[in-house]
């Protein structure tokens, strides 16, 4: 007889076969061109791992202690993002599987239910082991011509690591699970990337303090030594410290190799036998928690307090529109997090472009003004992510319910109207934001400055007016989530123009920012052409809506 | 006496999918104070029929009027007439059943004062006034149900159009439905109603059409209907089932 683990597999085969049957040429297109990305990445990582293994290696006193450092640093990089990623993930994927009451209602065991989840979440976490550990690994054997017993130890370092990785992320999710009680699910998946985000930062203090290289550089045996010591110290308490050793056997093997394995199994099995009490104790409890209210160990709803009439701010004419769309946003804690997420990672853009901008193109005017353009073409990358996550499907939405306004003596240009100024008023907003701090941080005189945060502002509301634009004409009405319908032929199209768009707005700022540093002078056809072009795709697309929704049967 | 005036009429309407006639050339009314049902089976082009008379869908021939105005020529004018209640009760999640009602009061321009009145008596009327003040999307589908029923009633229509009101809905609440709906009658409403629940259509509804492949099959009272099946005591679903059987 077949294993429930082995049935629950097959049927995860079994669905995504079907899916792949039944998708689209868009939605194929999206999932190769992201294979080819990753597989991209993670040859462009073996390959700079090669390079700089090669040149460390040919020193034969210092190249070991650097590329030991690397290794440890790799590791522990990996265990963070890993970790970081699969307990962000874990409570919804260990404790809100889509398919648990029909698993629940199956005579499936606890305890391969469970396992089966957890196989599934070594998959989600093991994305930074392939982009960085495997690649550097398979760089190291290449650059010091490892043989087998050299594969042997890094095979099993490797498959150590994620299940390493896999069991701090389930504890983690076992103990935040109570909190899910008293916050939402998207809240604190938020609250746990600022965790990861402070915890990295106090991480890299410890490994990364000033004068570094200073110690990794060495002249003689007694220095290289204390090198390995220096690293062995900063690492000794970092569950990856043994694993990193045990990829240095290539180094030269020795004893201390299988001691370093032993070790990491060992700290493997303390972790798997808390997880194992965790889930006698808890799984059961948690499912039933989780399969009874919405969150995870809530209580049922009480009645809740009356609120004032709705609407309560906007109170003109068709502000009840606006209003309603605010309070469906703000009110969801999926929609908020990925918000706050996407604004986080702009931010972390802007200072590490202001950082690499620092080190290599200070005072050269061709340089810089390409900087200038990137970051005002990465705000609207921004921008387009936004606007294709929640402009694109908001039409889609609306016509799933759109008995509500479609029955209703209200003119349906009227809710694409509302929906524009709604969506173009939040993206623009942040993206004026992003427009400020680069000026900010890069110090812009005036001119430039405003140059970046009108190019900025234009380009948010011109990438808002295609998404929802294309969402409006064609509503992806076979996506069964939003989340995915951007991956529809009309969200393709609606990226494609916007990176056409983001091309032209690219050259008009960079010509404005280098005449500007070479002359001083203000290149007013730059601005002309900015606004002209964003203009037209606003008007051009709110026409089409328009006309579109005036004679379409919802 | 003069016939009543329809506030809904059918006049040679057609709809079609991909050249597959939906709905062909129905013509049908529906008068102010009674409530017409609307039955046929799957496929047979009721739900098609019901949203063309509230502009979800455009008719591809003839026209369908409310209170004498063109739906597809005076879609706003027609529309404040007349409300719709769909088979499956999708809305805002995120807004508490209570805004959604305040929501929809909004799209007709109620006065605001007349509107929190009417929400409260018509939630009364369900029990539902402390629990509408939840999120819509944490309620069960019969709750969902009555609040979409609660939004039909909100601006009393001329003409209210259900499809399959009673879905999901308990026996107390299926009660309370009807009661609804016969006090709307009595004020002069009209109700045109689309269902697979014949006793509680037999019930409520004066005249019922039967469509079949987008055409009328049958039309007219019980009575009526009993004749045309050739059951002279039989049940709504008697007559139904017979005159199905000879499709």
């Amino acid at each position: 007889m077949r294993s429930a683990f082995a049935v629950m597999w097959g049927a995860v085969r079994l669905d995504a076969r079907r899916a792949f049957r039944q998708s689209g040429w868009a939605q194929r297109l999206v999932a190769a061109a992201y294979l080819l990305l990753l597989a991209a990445v993670a040859t462009g990582a073996y390959f700079m791992f090669l390079r700089g293994f090669r040149i460390l290696l040919a020193d034969e006193l210092g190249g070991p202690v650097i590329a030991r450092y690397v290794l440890e640093a790799s590791f522990l990089i990996v265990a963070v993002l890993g970790t970081a990623s699969g307990a962000v993930t874990s409570g919804r994927w260990l404790f809100l599987e889509a398919a648990r009451e029909t698993v629940a209602s199956l005579p499936v065991p606890l305890h391969e239910r469970f396992l089966f989840r957890f196989f599934g979440l070594a998959i989600l976490s093991s994305w930074p082991v392939l982009l960085i550990v495997l690649p550097a690994l398979l760089a190291l054997s290449s650059a010091a011509n490892a043989g087998l017993a050299y594969f042997a130890f890094a095979s099993i370092a490797v498959v150590l690591l994620l299940v390493l990785v896999s069991l701090l992320a389930s504890i983690m999710a076992f103990a935040l699970a109570p909190l899910t009680r008293y916050v939402p699910a998207g809240w604190l998946a938020l609250i746990e990337i600022a965790g990861f985000f402070l915890a990295g930062i106090a991480l890299v203090r410890r490994v990364v303090p000033r004068g570094l290289f200073q110690r990794l550089i060495v002249s003689s045996s007694a220095e290289s030594a204390a090198a390995l010591d220096y690293i062995d110290r900063t690492f000794a308490w970092m569950p990856t410290h043994p694993l990193a050793r045990a990829a240095a056997f290539v180094f030269g093997g020795s004893n201390d190799t299988v001691i370093d394995l032993l070790t990491v199994a060992l700290l493997i099995g303390t972790a798997a036998v808390l997880v194992a009490v965790l889930v006698r104790l808890f799984y059961s409890r948690i499912l039933f928690a989780a399969a009874e209210t919405v969150f995870l160990a809530k209580p049922q709803d009480a009645p809740a307090r009356r609120l004032p009439p709705f609407p309560r701010v906007l109170r003109w004419r068709h502000g009840f529109l606006f209003e309603r769309q605010a309070l469906e946003f703000f009110r969801s804690p999926d929609d908020l997090s990925r918000a706050a997420s996407l604004v986080l990672i702009l931010v972390f853009y802007v200072f590490t472009a202001r950082a690499m901008a620092a080190m290599t193109v200070s005072g050269r005017p061709e340089l810089y003004s390409s900087v200038v353009a990137f970051s005002v073409a990465a705000i609207g990358y921004m921008a387009l992510t936004m606007a294709m996550r929640f402009a694109f499907p908001a039409p889609l939405l609306e016509v799933q319910r759109g008995w509500i306004i479609g029955a209703s003596p209200m003119h349906l240009h009227e809710t694409y109207s509302w929906q524009y100024f709604f969506w173009a008023g939040g993206i623009g907003a942040v993206s004026a934001a992003g427009g400020l701090l680069t000026a900010w941080s890069f110090g812009f005189a005036a001119p430039l400055a405003a140059m970046t945060v009108l190019s900025a502002v234009a380009v948010g509301m011109s990438v808002t007016a295609i998404a929802l634009g294309q969402g409006t004409v064609f509503p992806a009405r076979g996506a069964r989530d939003p989340d995915y319908a951007s991956t529809s032929p009309a969200g393709i199209a609606a990226i494609a123009l916007s990176g056409f768009y983001l091309w032209a707005v690219w050259r008009y700022v960079q010509n404005y920012a280098q005449v500007f540093l070479s002359t001083g002078q203000v290149d007013s056809a730059s601005v002309v052409g900015v606004l002209t072009l964003s203009c037209a795709i606003v008007a051009g697309y709110w026409g089409w809506a328009v006309h579109a929704l005036e004679n379409r049967s919802v | 006496m003069s016939k009543p005036k329809p506030v809904l009429e059918y006049d040679k309407v057609s709809k079609y999918f991909n050249n597959v006639p939906a709905v062909d050339g129905l013509a049908l009314s529906v008068a102010a104070g009674e409530i017409v049902g609307l039955i046929g089976p799957n496929g047979s082009g009721k739900t098609t029929t019901i949203k063309m008379a509230c502009g979800l869908y455009r008719p591809d021939a003839g026209a369908v009027r409310v209170a004498g105005l063109d739906v597809v020529k005076d879609p706003t004018g027609a529309k404040r007439r007349l409300a719709y209640v769909p088979d499956e009760p999708v809305a805002y999640d995120r807004l508490t059943g209570r805004e959604f009602l305040q929501f929809v009061g909004e799209l007709f321009g109620l006065d605001r004062g007349y509107r929190e009145s009417r929400i409260d008596a018509l939630l009364d009327a369900y029990g539902l006034r402390g629990m509408a003040e939840g999120l819509y999307g944490t309620f069960s589908r019969g709750t969902k149900q009555k609040i979409s029923m609660c939004a039909g009633l909100l601006h009393e229509p001329d003409i209210l159009l259900i499809d399959e009101p009673m879905v999901g809905l308990d026996p107390q609440s299926i009660q309370t439905t009807i009661s609804l709906l016969e006090e709307y009658i009595k004020r002069g409403g009209a109700a045109f109603i689309s269902t697979h629940t014949l006793p509680v259509a037999e019930r409520l509804c004066g005249r019922f059409v039967m469509l079949a492949r987008g055409r009328v099959a049958a039309a007219g009272t019980l009575a009526e209907m009993r004749a045309e099946a050739g059951l002279p005591r039989g049940s709504l679903e008697d007559c139904y089932l017979s005159l199905a059987g000879k499709l």
